[in-house]
C-alpha cells in the first residue's frame, strides 16, 4: 500500500515552483552527469526500473515530501553526523539510512515488484545528491550546521557599509543560481575540466564515508561565517569552489554506487 | 512562524540576488557561451588550462568581486565614460579607469602572456570576458549628468531604471530561453560578416557603442509600460539588444583567438 502511495503522489504532485529552480537544476546537473558514467548494463537496468531517464526522475522525492503523510520523509533529506563528525546515525529518517535501504531494495530487485524498485531508485538518486550539498549535513552540537540569518557587507555607499542579510542555506541556494541559464551538457562539461582527473579518487568509500567529508566542508565553511560578525562579500563567493566539487563528486558517486549495486 | 520568517527571508535573498545580476548574468552568460563556440581549437584549451572552467563559467565574476575587499578599484571598470559629445574620455568617477581602457591595456599585457604567472592570466580572462561584454551593453556608457535623458520603463508595473532595463532585457524578452537558446536565434552571421564586426579595437568599437547607446535611449518614451508597446517597438529593441549581445560575443572570441594565437 504504501508503494502504491508513492506511485499516486509521484503523479499528484506539482511541478516545483521558481524559487526552487536551482536546485532542481543541480540535482538534474548530477543524474545527467551521473547516468553518462553508468556501465551498459546499469544504464540499461535504470532505464527499465525509472521507464525514462534519471534527469526526469531526480526531483522525485521533493514532491513526495509535500504531502502531510509523508511529511517525515522532510529528514530523509538531512543527515546527522555526531559531535566528533562521524557518521554513525542509525535513525530511520536519517538520509544515510534511507541510502541503505534504498540500496537493500535495490540489490533485492528481483524480489520486488517494479512500483518498489521504482520508488527506490528515485529516491536513491536524489538522496545522493542531497547529501553532497553543504547545509544538508548537521553536525551535533554545532548549532550553525543547522541554518542561520547573517549579515554580509556588499560594496559601500555615501551613508557607509552596504548591508545585507540573508541565510546560510539561501547562500548555497545563490551560488549555484547565476549558473542555470546554461544547458545541462554545457555546465558538466565545465565541472569536468577539472574534476575528470579526479574521477577514481572520488568515487572511492561509501556514503557514511562521503558523509563525514561532507561534514569537514561544513565546518570549513563555517570558518568563513563566524558568530556575529558581518561577513565580506567574498566569502560567500568562496563557497561555489565547494559547490562545483561536491556536484562533481555526487555525480561520480551516484555512478559508482548504481553501477556496483546493478553489476 | 520561525520558519516562515526563515523563508521569507531565503526568498527575498534569491530574489535580490537574481536581479542585481539580471543581465549581470543572462546577457553576460549568452555573449560568453557564443564567444566561447567561436573560440579557436587553440584558444579554448589555453582558457580552460588557465581558468579551470569555460569562459562563461567567469563571465560575471567581476559583477561578484566588485565589493570585495582588494577589487573595489574594479568597480569603475565596467562602464565606458565619454564627454557630452559622446568621445570616450576613459575618465571614470575617480580617474583614469573604464572598460575600454582596462581592457585594450589587459590585452596589451597578454601579448605576454607566456611570461606572466598563470594566476594573472587567468585573473585578466576574467577582466577581458566580463568588460568586453560590458562595453557593449547600451547602459554602460557614462555620459556626464544631463547630457542625455535615458528613458525609464515600467515592466509588469515595476518601474526599472534605463540601466536596469538594459540590464534586465535578456530575461524580460524570454525569461524561459537558456543561453543555447540565445545563441540558435542570434548566432546567424556569416564569417565574413563577423570579420568585419570584429575589425578593430576596443577604442575604435566605441563611438559605435556609444552611437548604440543613443539609438537605444530614443526606442520608447519614458515611463512606457513594456507591455503595452506595439509588436513592431518590441522587437526593434529586441533586434537591438541582440546585435550588441552577438557583437559583444563576436569581438569577445576575436580577443581571446588573437592574444593565443601563438
Amino acid at each position: 500500500m504504501k508503494q502504491f502511495r508513492y506511485i499516486i503522489l509521484a503523479l499528484c504532485v506539482a511541478v516545483s515552483s521558481e524559487a526552487i529552480a536551482w536546485n532542481h537544476y543541480c540535482h538534474k546537473t548530477i543524474a545527467a552527469w551521473a547516468e553518462s558514467e553508468l556501465t551498459p548494463k546499469a544504464k540499461k537496468e535504470v532505464k527499465r526500473i525509472l521507464g525514462g531517464s534519471m534527469v526526469d526522475h531526480c526531483w522525485w522525492l521533493n514532491t513526495l515530501r509535500k504531502d502531510p503523510a509523508m511529511a517525515h520523509t522532510k529528514q530523509w533529506h538531512y543527515t546527522q553526523l555526531d559531535a566528533s563528525g562521524k557518521a554513525t546515525t542509525q535513525n530511520e529518517n536519517d538520509c544515510l539510512v534511507q541510502i541503505e535501504r534504498t540500496s537493500k531494495i535495490l540489490r533485492e530487485r528481483a524480489n520486488n515488484s517494479d512500483s518498489l524498485n521504482n520508488a527506490a531508485l528515485k529516491t536513491l538518486i536524489h538522496l545522493v545528491s542531497d547529501l553532497h550539498f553543504v547545509p544538508r549535513v548537521r553536525i551535533e552540537g554545532v548549532k550553525r550546521s543547522r541554518n542561520f540569518k547573517y549579515q554580509y557587507q556588499n560594496g559601500k555607499s555615501k551613508k557607509g557599509p552596504v548591508l545585507r542579510t540573508t541565510t546560510w542555506e539561501a547562500t548555497w541556494r545563490n551560488r549555484v543560481y547565476h549558473h542555470t541559464c546554461l544547458p545541462l551538457e554545457y555546465y558538466i562539461y565545465d565541472l569536468k575540466i577539472q574534476s575528470e582527473a579526479k574521477k577514481d579518487a572520488y568515487s572511492k568509500g561509501n556514503h557514511r564515508d562521503w558523509a563525514e567529508e561532507m561534514g569537514r566542508d561544513v565546518v570549513y565553511a563555517l570558518s568563513y561565517f563566524p558568530e556575529g560578525e558581518i561577513i565580506p562579500v567574498d566569502h560567500t563567493c568562496r563557497m561555489e569552489n565547494i559547490i562545483d566539487k561536491n556536484l562533481s563528486k555526487a555525480s561520480y558517486r551516484l555512478a559508482a554506487l548504481l553501477n556496483d549495486i546493478f553489476k | 512562524m520561525k520558519r516562515l520568517l526563515v523563508l521569507i527571508v531565503s526568498v527575498a535573498a534569491l530574489t535580490t540576488a537574481y536581479e542585481a545580476r539580471a543581465w549581470g548574468y543572462m546577457g553576460h552568460a549568452v555573449i560568453a557561451y557564443i564567444a566561447d563556440h567561436h573560440l579557436t581549437p587553440q584558444a579554448k584549451e589555453k582558457c580552460e588550462h588557465y581558468l579551470k572552467h569555460t569562459i562563461t563559467y567567469y563571465c560575471s565574476w567581476m559583477d561578484h568581486w566588485r565589493h570585495a575587499e582588494g577589487f573595489e578599484e574594479t568597480t569603475y571598470w565596467h562602464m565606458d565614460y565619454v564627454d557630452k559629445d559622446g568621445i570616450s574620455t576613459g575618465r571614470g568617477k575617480n580617474g583614469d579607469r573604464s572598460a575600454v581602457i582596462q581592457t585594450a591595456r589587459i590585452i596589451r599585457e597578454m601579448k605576454n602572456y607566456k611570461n606572466l604567472p598563470d594566476s594573472i592570466v587567468a585573473d585578466n580572462l576574467k577582466y577581458i570576458i566580463h568588460m568586453v561584454g560590458d562595453m557593449h551593453c547600451p547602459s554602460h556608457i557614462g555620459w556626464p549628468k544631463g547630457a542625455i535623458k535615458l528613458p525609464s520603463m515600467y515592466v509588469n508595473g515595476k518601474k526599472q531604471g534605463n540601466h536596469k532595463f538594459w540590464d534586465s532585457a535578456p530575461m524580460t524578452f524570454h525569461p524561459k530561453w537558456n543561453t543555447e537558446d540565445y545563441r540558435k536565434s542570434i548566432d546567424t552571421y556569416s564569417p565574413k560578416q563577423i570579420k568585419k564586426i570584429c575589425k578593430g579595437t576596443p577604442y575604435s568599437w566605441s563611438p559605435a557603442n556609444v552611437d548604440a547607446c543613443q539609438r537605444g535611449s530614443t526606442m520608447w518614451e519614458s515611463q512606457d509600460e513594456f507591455n503595452n508597446l506595439s509588436q513592431d517597438e518590441r522587437q526593434a529593441i529586441e533586434e537591438y539588444m541582440n546585435e550588441q549581445l552577438v557583437k559583444g560575443a563576436y569581438r569577445l572570441a576575436a580577443v581571446l583567438n588573437n592574444i593565443f594565437k601563438k
